[in-house]
């Protein structure tokens, strides 16, 4: 199922989604938004999954880095004469 | 900027090879997440990281406080990174394509209710491969500005210094970038629920 009736306030909301999300709108627009929110299955929905969407992105969680790369990365540096011997482990 | 930084700063400036292996401890982990995300392979991701590394200890009496020293080697990492995948595949979107909306859908996809609630930490190997496809499928604007502000964790204008553009750029490719991604997750959740 799609948007099966957008209508000037949902593309407004669409257009605000972002900065709604991450708590960056005044709070009268917030209020407007809410409003049109318990009116509109359809945005509802797009705005519950765009949330989902970047709690579970921000779930993974940073890289580590292979303690592998990170001797390479000392090696090559001292090699360079950037920078010292790199620290007892 | 704090004063540990600076002091870190003015040791670089004074070629202090202690202060460059500081750097290294301090930034590594960080330079080496964004490399990878922007590259996608291992190898390509360590070499950004070297080469951001050398060029800052080297290139440090250029270094203008006008950012941190983690924006500056972010920003050097991500110029880095972006300018290895051009290499690889040309582009021939310009980013004013990209800035009026071209291979990204402003109109909401599949709107039904996912079959989830992330909070539960439900995070299978099959869903984080799809979510990196996802991401992997941006284009290269778009991905930068979504890996450096909600997966790196910059603020807004933190990513706006690294990718020298304004801050409201920003938050109109994270915008379009989480749209995307959100279309790409839906398709999937809903093609595994019609298929369960």
């Amino acid at each position: 199922m799609t948007h099966t009736h957008p209508t000037p306030e949902c593309r407004s909301l669409l257009a605000k989604l972002s900065d709604y999300l991450d708590g960056d709108l005044e709070q009268a627009i917030c209020d407007q938004i809410e409003a049109h929110l318990s009116e509109c299955e359809d945005c509802r929905l797009m705005v519950d999954t765009t949330r989902k969407t970047l709690v579970l992105y921000r779930s993974v969680g940073r890289v580590e880095i292979p303690a592998d790369t990170l001797d390479r990365l000392w090696e090559t540096l001292q090699a360079k004469g950037c920078t010292s011997p790199p620290p007892e482990a | 900027m704090k004063d540990d930084e600076i002091q870190l700063i003015h040791a670089l400036q004074n070629g202090d090879r202690a202060a460059c292996s500081d750097l290294v401890e301090r930034y590594a982990g960080q330079i080496y997440g964004v490399a990878l995300r922007l590259t996608r392979h291992p190898n390509e991701a360590e070499e950004v990281l070297q080469e951001t590394f050398i060029a800052a200890c080297r290139g440090v009496e250029d270094f203008q406080a006008r950012s941190s020293l983690g924006t500056w080697l972010y920003r050097i990492a991500t110029n880095n990174g972006l300018m290895r995948m051009r290499r690889k595949l040309p582009d021939v979107v310009s980013v004013e394509d990209l800035e009026a909306g071209g291979f990204v859908n402003l109109e909401p996809g599949e709107l039904s209710p996912w079959p989830i609630e992330p909070e539960e930490g439900m995070l299978t190997e099959e869903l984080r491969q799809q979510m990196a496809d996802a991401v992997d499928a941006l284009p290269d604007t778009l991905r930068t500005a979504f890996v450096l502000r909600d997966l790196e964790g910059l603020s807004t204008d933190e990513a706006a210094e690294v990718l020298d553009i304004s801050p409201g750029a920003v938050k109109v490719r994270l915008h379009r970038a989480r749209l995307a991604l959100r279309d790409s997750l839906s398709e999937y959740f809903l093609g595994a629920r019609s298929l369960g």
